[in-house]
Parts: structure tokens; sequence; C-alpha cells
């Protein structure tokens, strides 16, 4: 979390002015965007795309929905959405990274999913939408990375519907002790070098893993999305709690 | 949770594939688009709801409103290939269907008219002349056993009839039939003929 007395923020475990951590997260996105979808399916051994269809079933989302996918990425999340909610709905595709959003364009172009959805460049702390415009927001594995997560929330929970809902998919904290021991294991010693080998940027790699501890457990982030306004608030953990998906409601 | 989406995401994958595998399903598909169909199988905990666009999604959760519903037992669910027979399950109570049953007898159709030219497929992989050479050996291997079956089938039966005689042959079934049948005219024969000397004797 931002520590505004003084200025600064974590970028995994370095401490940073907090200006420098929005530069600092694109470099580490513009070169790893062309491997992205690789990279995750060998990370998470396939089980990210198990996750992300949790998502989409806890999404309740209908035909004519109004969806934001933020920090959607390479648009997983979107092509499903756009198949949901049909030419009646539309799914808008924001990414505060302009390469990963070419790649996401381009990936969905590829696979023809056009007409319904649109693409933003946007900071998740200062969505460019109205009020009260959207059913649903999912930000799957983009929370993590925003300066300030409080702000991010609370301007999620100004662009939501009343009666919409909002998804964190997001890295957590492991329930069990050993299956920390062997998660870390993996994620400082296995990731970096896999990232080294496939994607030539093993600091990109140990940056995700030191964010990852960085980020806050299940219940400070239940907390915070209480603070900003969301009701309801309740998370399931998957894969034993290395994953947990947040859900909050606006009434 | 996991069980349930890898569940969901096998059939997902699936019948995708064998849509892309036939040209001319992806036009059909498109015919159903917006639709959705929700398919209760009696021994799973929970629905499958096929969500059709370009392609199929399936999810095992959905707030929306099914275009059509189904309840159907596991062992029902091989018969659903021929639409036709979906009027004899509704009546044998092995199916029930509310909403538009045009979602899923289409839907039915589509996948019984699946038309993969899997040699074509193979051959991206292989080559043409491979792809041939394993069709043609899959094909005549699958000659060999369906006729290896057959010769099977009636070794076994004629062990049965003629060497332990555990069961009569053919003929031998006809000939009791026709005993029967002659014996069962005997007896009515009698029994008119019973009646009627019964009557002369009240006379």
């Amino acid at each position: 979390m931002t520590d505004k007395s003084n200025n600064t923020t974590h970028f995994g475990y370095k401490t940073v002015e907090s200006d420098q951590k929005v530069d600092m997260v694109a470099s580490v996105f513009h070169s790893v965007a062309a491997k992205y979808d690789v990279m995750n399916d060998l990370m998470s051994m396939g089980i990210h795309r198990l996750w992300k269809r949790f998502t989409i079933d806890c999404s309740g989302v209908r035909p004519g929905h109004k969806v934001l996918d933020l920090a959607g990425g390479t648009g997983d999340l979107t092509a499903k959405f756009s198949r949901i909610v049909g030419d009646t709905g539309s799914v808008t595709l924001a990414d505060i990274n302009d390469s990963m959003l070419k790649v996401g364009r381009a990936k969905l172009r590829d696979r023809g999913i056009v007409g319904n959805v649109t693409y933003v460049q946007a900071n998740a702390e200062e969505l460019p939408f109205p009020d009260n415009h959207f059913d649903l927001i999912t930000i799957a594995f983009g929370l993590r990375n925003v300066t300030d997560k409080d702000k991010a929330l609370a301007s999620m929970f100004r662009v939501l519907k009343p009666g919409g809902r909002l998804l964190v998919l997001e890295f957590s904290k492991p329930d069990s002790e050993a299956l920390n021991k062997v998660y870390d294991f993996y994620s400082f010693n296995i990731l970096p070098k896999m990232g080294e080998l496939i994607a030539d940027d093993g600091e990109s790699y140990q940056y995700l893993a030191e964010s990852i501890r960085m980020h806050p457990n299940q219940e400070t982030l239940k907390g915070m999305m209480e603070t900003v306004g969301f009701e309801s608030v309740e998370y399931h953990n998957l894969t034993g709690g290395i994953v947990a998906l947040h859900r909050g409601y606006k009434f | 949770m996991p069980i349930e989406m890898l569940v969901t995401a096998g059939i997902e994958t699936l019948l995708n594939q064998l849509l892309k595998a036939d040209a001319n399903a992806v036009d059909k598909i498109a015919s159903l688009k917006g639709k959705v169909l929700k398919v209760n199988i009696a021994e799973l905990p929970k629905p499958l709801y096929f969500i059709f666009s370009s392609q199929i999604d399936v999810l095992a959760k959905y707030d929306g409103d099914a275009d059509c519903c189904m309840d159907i037992k596991l062992s029902s669910l091989s018969r659903l290939q021929d639409s036709s027979q979906f009027t004899a399950l509704i009546k044998e109570g092995e199916l029930d269907m509310s909403g538009d049953p045009m979602v899923a007898s289409k839907f039915s159709i589509i996948l019984k008219e699946l038309d993969i030219d899997w040699e074509e497929h193979l051959s991206r992989y292989t080559g043409d002349v491979a792809a041939h050479k394993l069709l043609q050996g899959a094909k005549s291997s699958q000659a060999w056993l369906q006729n290896n079956m057959m010769i099977a089938r009636h070794n076994i039966a004629e062990y049965i009839i003629e060497e332990i005689r555990l069961a009569p042959g053919a003929l031998e079934i006809a000939n009791f039939c026709d005993e029967v049948a002659e014996l069962e005219q005997q007896c009515k024969q009698f029994e008119m003929r019973l009646a009627l000397l019964s009557r002369k004797e009240d006379v």
C-alpha cells in the first residue's frame, strides 16, 4: 500500500517513489507482453484457465450486460464475456499498458471477436467512464500492480451500476503452511529461471513473485473493498489460496 | 471448484474442436446464436449451460434465463443423438423438457450431422501418404475386428447349442412352437366338443 507521508510505495520488495511505480510496472509488462500467454500457461501449468472459468461462472453475466474487463491484458476474459453478452451488450477491455492492449486486440481480432468489444487505455485509479455505468467489473491479476489500490477500488465503485458486482481475481496467501513452503520455493527459485529461459527476462518474473508476497491477503483485501463501499463482500480460495476470487456488490 | 471447471472446460474444448473440424458445422451453429440451453443431468450435482455464439461456451453457473431446459439421465444421453427420439424419451419419463424445444433439437442435429474428414485433418500433421495409410489401416482393422467378432459369436452359439446342448437350436424352437400351436388348436377343439356334448346332455 502507498505510504503517503513520504510518497513511497513498494515495487516487489524494493521501495520506490510512488510516481515511479507506474513506469516500472509498465516496463515489466512491455517486456513480457509478447510471451504473456505462453508464460501464463507454463507458470501456472494451465490452471489459470480454470481460475478464469470460475470467475466467469461467478460473474452472473447475461446478454445485454455492460462489462469492464480491467487490466484485461491479453483478453482471456473479454473473449468469453463478449460471446455471452451478445450483440446487445458490450465489453470494454481496459489496460494501463498499451503493449498489452495491442497484443490483446490483435489476439481477439484474429479470433473473430469484434463488434461488441472496445479497447481503452486507462489507469484503474482514474477510470474514464461515467458514474453507474457497468453491470460487472472484473480485474484479474491486475490489482497487485496498481499503485494506490484504495483509490482504484473507489474508482471502480463509482463506475459500477447499483446492483452491479466487482470480481477481483488475484494471487493471495495459501492457507496451509506446507503449501506455502512449496509455493515459495517454486516462485523464487523455479519461476525466475523459467522466465529467464523462455521470455529471456528473469527480472520481470522475480518482480511477479515479490509483488505477490506484498499483495494484501484475503481478509485485508476484503476489508479494503468494504471500506470503499462494497457490500456482501466474500471470497473463494482457489487452489489452496494461491489465488483468491473476491466478490463485492454495489447496492 | 476445480473439478467442475475441468468438466466444463473439457466438454467445451471437445465440442469446439469437433465443430471446428467440420466447416459446415460452424455455419449451422450460427443459427443458434444468442440461445442458451440448460442441461440437467440427474447424476451430476450441477447443471450445464451451453451458450451458443460463433462457438459454444459451457458454464456451470449462469444467472440469466435459459431458452430451453432439459432434465435427463446419464444413461439416456446417447439417445439424444436422434432428435426424433425426443418424444419417445419424454413419454418414457427419461427426459423432461421446457422452453423452446427447437434449441435442443437443432443442437442435437448439428452434433449428429458432424461430418469430419479425419484424413484431411490428420494429413496436416503427418502428410498425405501417412494419413491415408493410417486411416486405411484403421478402416481395415475395424472390418477385421467386426468380421472376427461375427465369427466368434457364431462359434459360441454353435458350442452352446450343439456341443453342450445348453440351449435349443433355431429349428428345434420352431418345431416346439409349432407343436404348442397344434396343442392349443386341439385344446380348443376339445373344449368346443365338450361344450356341445354337455348341451346335448341337458336337452
